[in-house]
């Protein structure tokens, strides 16, 4: 079964969270700007003051409920905008080969040979249909020749597995009664030596010819001699091949063992995203989400562009960088050498109990009044404006927050990944159903990509005129967002299954809190593009 | 398993050091690509972080003679550095006072002796020496 | 040391019994997998005058894996670097256990005879060679003289 998606937008199947930034900003422009400096308004990560990041919650909940009076008015909201849709499916690696052998179905009346010879050829070609045409009505026979399908010498010889009685392969030198492999070459050698041959060979991917001439081993050839199922490893470099051929209609998954491929078919409406500062992203099987225009993880609240610049810029600085990207660090106050191995960013001194935030390495309470001050850029000593390096060092800064991001969503992740085993370990003993302890898998995914969007965040407050009344709105929805993110992050904390079964609601809560700040930080992010202010360049 | 001769041995670590596939902290290539008996190279080590080296880039020189890698090179701080196994006149390691040189292993390389040299710059003991300024040499 | 594949013995023997000519191939006494080898320059080309002398170590997965050749004498030609790297396709993508250390050696020969600077491993050489060909053979005749073993 494909399964079929359509995204309208960054955030398709969050309809009922659906906020309409135009209102959010009047609404939301002023109350920013008073509660930034607002001791009323701070909101710790200490989970005891449940009380006041509830109400908070409900705070800002609220706003947001009463801009979005029926979800089906903002969704059409949407379409009146004209953003672009992607249609398209999720494919496994089976269903791509099935689809590659149809498609060599297809074309099987023009050739007329068998379809094993058939996959031979377009291997042999690269998977480019076109050229192995063109080719194959300029010279059949050389074609034939070229892939390994015909030998110059024709020796009636049936190729296949045969015994003999006393043979000497002289490959290995040995002889004895001994199993052979050969083609209609008569290239003969006894089996083991073949086997060690294909098996060297699996890896490569290419066509694999007999070992003294261009003669080529058919799949069936390869599985008889390996009395396994061995040719499907070869056929995936050339699922791979295919998918090269067609990227732009297909892409593989670019997260860390994952072997979907996406299959767009509209592929025309892609042009059409850069124009709305949107990118095309799609969702594989395993839920992870990516953008099918530059095939980098989600980038939002950056478009393509963003992306690219920034991407570029860290590979080429990455000699600087490097040394900012490290998962211990000295607590600052004691000194002991403290690993971070949770992505929240609150850390507490095993040592000393001093708390400071990964991040700035300050004191965590200092950053009660302006919360995550660390998230902003200071200019500092003007005696040190030298302009590249200043601009170097700006870079610095806003990459160490990007991987430190980047850090915490993987540290999340593993840690969600123990907590989930935690509780499924419960919900064995006593008995919870499946369906109960599933806010847990998509609290984690809400914090992991509300971490992804935050990351990306940074390139785009970089590339932004700083001076200007919306950067400053941007920063503060990322102040908000991150605060959602450490809330969220902190709950992963809890080390007993029972405590985090009691805390669901707050896991939801949270969870749908940090959907809603990442929007608004999205489409915020979006307004900077869309007017000019955010402009990516090296 | 057979045993790769000498050339052959050092040509594969060429390779690696000439690709760029080790690890990012250290880097190594011959001294003179013109030395067909590849004996000279040239080694650079990245100072660890959290310590006194931070940030800091050592050379160093090493020789691998007739025996290697049978027998460990010869290594030799070119940039001054104080730790307990470098001689501080003459910038060698002392083949005694360091582990990785003193219990050698055909299978060791270059690529070996530089990170654990790097190690040794990050021991809890040693990541707090105090360091001769930066940039000067044995 | 482990015992030498049979294929491997056979082909040592075959060197000695039945020699290439122009080319000598022997085993070290302590590494049967280590071959001091030494080819003639061929006749009509700049290394005629010379003998070169060679090493080739074969590794484990031999002959499934090609050899690994190396020139220990200083050469000047496109496709041999300054450490005596050859490039030539039957020792990389063209390698086939069906070829034999004998067949290597010839092909090493023949690359003596025609260079290839249009596919090059030393640069600065192959350049010269494209440039002016005329003294690139010179050159490679005068380092034959120079460092070459004389026939």
């Amino acid at each position: 079964m494909l399964s079929e998606h359509t995204i309208p937008s960054d955030y398709d199947d969050e309809g009922d969270e659906f906020i309409d930034f135009e209102s959010y900003y009047s609404v939301e422009d002023t109350d920013l700007n008073g509660f930034k400096d607002d001791s009323d308004f701070d909101i710790t990560s200490d989970m005891n003051s449940d009380d006041e990041s509830g109400s908070r919650i409900s705070f800002l909940i609220s706003t947001q409920d009463s801009e979005n009076l029926g979800k089906k008015s903002s969704l059409s909201g949407s379409e009146e905008r004209g953003l672009p849709k992607l249609n398209y499916n999720c494919l496994t690696t089976d269903q791509i080969y099935k689809l590659m052998l149809q498609r060599m179905e297809n074309l099987q009346p023009i050739f007329n040979i068998p379809l094993e010879d058939m996959i031979i050829l377009l291997q042999r070609y690269g998977w480019s249909e076109e050229r192995l045409l063109e080719q194959w009505t300029e010279d059949m026979e050389k074609v034939l020749v070229a892939s390994g399908l015909r030998t110059a010498k024709h020796d009636k010889i049936k190729r296949g597995i045969k015994l003999h009685p006393n043979f000497m392969c002289h490959i290995c030198c040995e002889s004895g009664e001994k199993e052979t492999f050969s083609l209609e070459c008569a290239h003969e050698y006894c089996l083991d030596c073949y086997k060690h041959y294909i098996q060297d060979k699996l890896p490569d991917g290419k066509i694999i010819t007999c070992m003294n001439c261009d003669l080529a081993l058919r799949n069936e050839d390869i599985d008889k001699i390996m009395g396994d199922n061995s040719s499907a490893k070869l056929m995936l470099s050339s699922i791979k091949g295919f998918i090269q051929k067609h990227s732009n209609h297909y892409k593989w998954c670019p997260f860390v063992d994952c072997n979907y491929v996406i299959q767009v078919g509209n592929i025309s409406s892609l042009s059409e995203f850069p124009r709305f500062h949107i990118s095309p992203y799609v969702i594989c099987d395993n839920k992870h989400k990516f953008c099918f225009q530059c095939g980098l993880e989600s980038h939002a609240p950056g478009d393509c562009q963003v992306a690219d610049v920034w991407v570029k810029t860290a590979q080429a600085e990455s000699a600087n960088l490097n040394w900012v990207l490290k998962n211990t660090k000295e607590c600052p106050k004691c000194g002991v050498n403290i690993e971070k191995n949770g992505g929240c960013n609150h850390m507490t001194c095993k040592s000393c109990a001093y708390e400071f935030c990964w991040i700035c390495e300050g004191c965590w309470k200092d950053h009660g009044g302006s919360y995550y001050e660390c998230t902003r850029f200071k200019k500092e000593d003007k005696n040190d404006n030298v302009e590249s390096k200043g601009s170097l060092r700006k870079y610095t800064f806003y990459y160490r927050l990007f991987s430190e991001h980047e850090n915490s969503a993987k540290l999340d992740w593993n840690l969600g990944q123990t907590v989930e085993q935690k509780v499924r370990a419960l919900q064995e003993n006593v008995g919870i159903s499946w369906i109960e302890s599933q806010f847990l898998p998509e609290s984690i995914r809400a914090l992991i990509e509300g971490r992804t969007t935050l990351k990306w965040s940074f390139p785009v407050a970089f590339y932004s005129d700083p001076s200007h009344n919306l950067t400053k709105i941007f920063v503060d929805n990322q102040f908000l967002l991150v605060n959602a993110v450490e809330d969220l992050s902190q709950l992963l904390q809890i080390k007993e299954p029972k405590k985090i079964m009691e805390k669901k609601l707050d896991f939801y809560n949270k969870a749908r809190f940090v959907k809603s700040r990442e929007n608004a930080l999205i489409e915020c992010g979006r307004d900077l593009l869309c007017k000019g202010i955010c402009i990516p360049q090296k | 398993m057979s045993r790769v001769p000498r050339s052959f041995r050092l040509l594969e670590e060429l390779e690696k050091g000439e690709k760029g596939m080790g690890p990012e902290s250290c880097s190594y290539g011959l001294a003179d690509s013109d030395d067909i008996t590849m004996t000279n190279w040239n080694g650079t080590i990245l100072g660890p972080p959290h310590s006194n080296h931070e940030n800091r880039i050592y050379s160093v020189a090493i020789e691998c003679g007739e025996e290697y890698p049978d027998q460990p090179p010869q290594i030799k701080f070119v940039s001054k550095i104080n730790l307990p196994c470098v001689d501080q006149i003459t910038g060698e390691v002392k083949k005694n006072q360091f582990h990785t040189l003193r219990e050698w292993k055909r299978s060791y390389t270059m690529e070996t002796l530089l990170l654990d040299l790097r190690k040794e710059m990050a021991l809890p003991t040693n990541k707090k020496l105090p360091q001769p300024t930066e940039g000067s040499n044995f | 040391m482990a015992s030498l594949p049979k294929r491997i013995i056979k082909e040592t023997e075959r060197l000695v019994s039945d020699p290439v000519p122009g080319i000598t191939a022997q085993p070290h006494e302590d590494n049967l997998r280590y071959f001091q080898v030494t080819i003639e320059g061929p006749q009509q080309s700049p290394y005629e005058s010379g003998v070169f002398e060679l090493e080739l170590f074969l590794p484990d997965d031999y002959p499934m894996e090609a050899p690994k050749v190396r020139f220990l004498t200083k050469i000047y030609h496109p496709n041999i670097d300054r450490l005596g790297r050859i490039c030539l396709d039957v020792l990389k993508t063209n390698w086939s256990p069906a070829l034999q250390i004998r067949t290597v050696l010839l092909s090493i020969q023949a690359l003596l005879a025609s260079p290839n600077p249009n596919d090059p491993l030393a640069n600065d050489v192959a350049e010269d060679w494209i440039k002016n060909e005329e003294a690139a053979i010179e050159k490679a005749r005068e380092w034959t003289r120079l460092y070459a073993k004389p026939k």
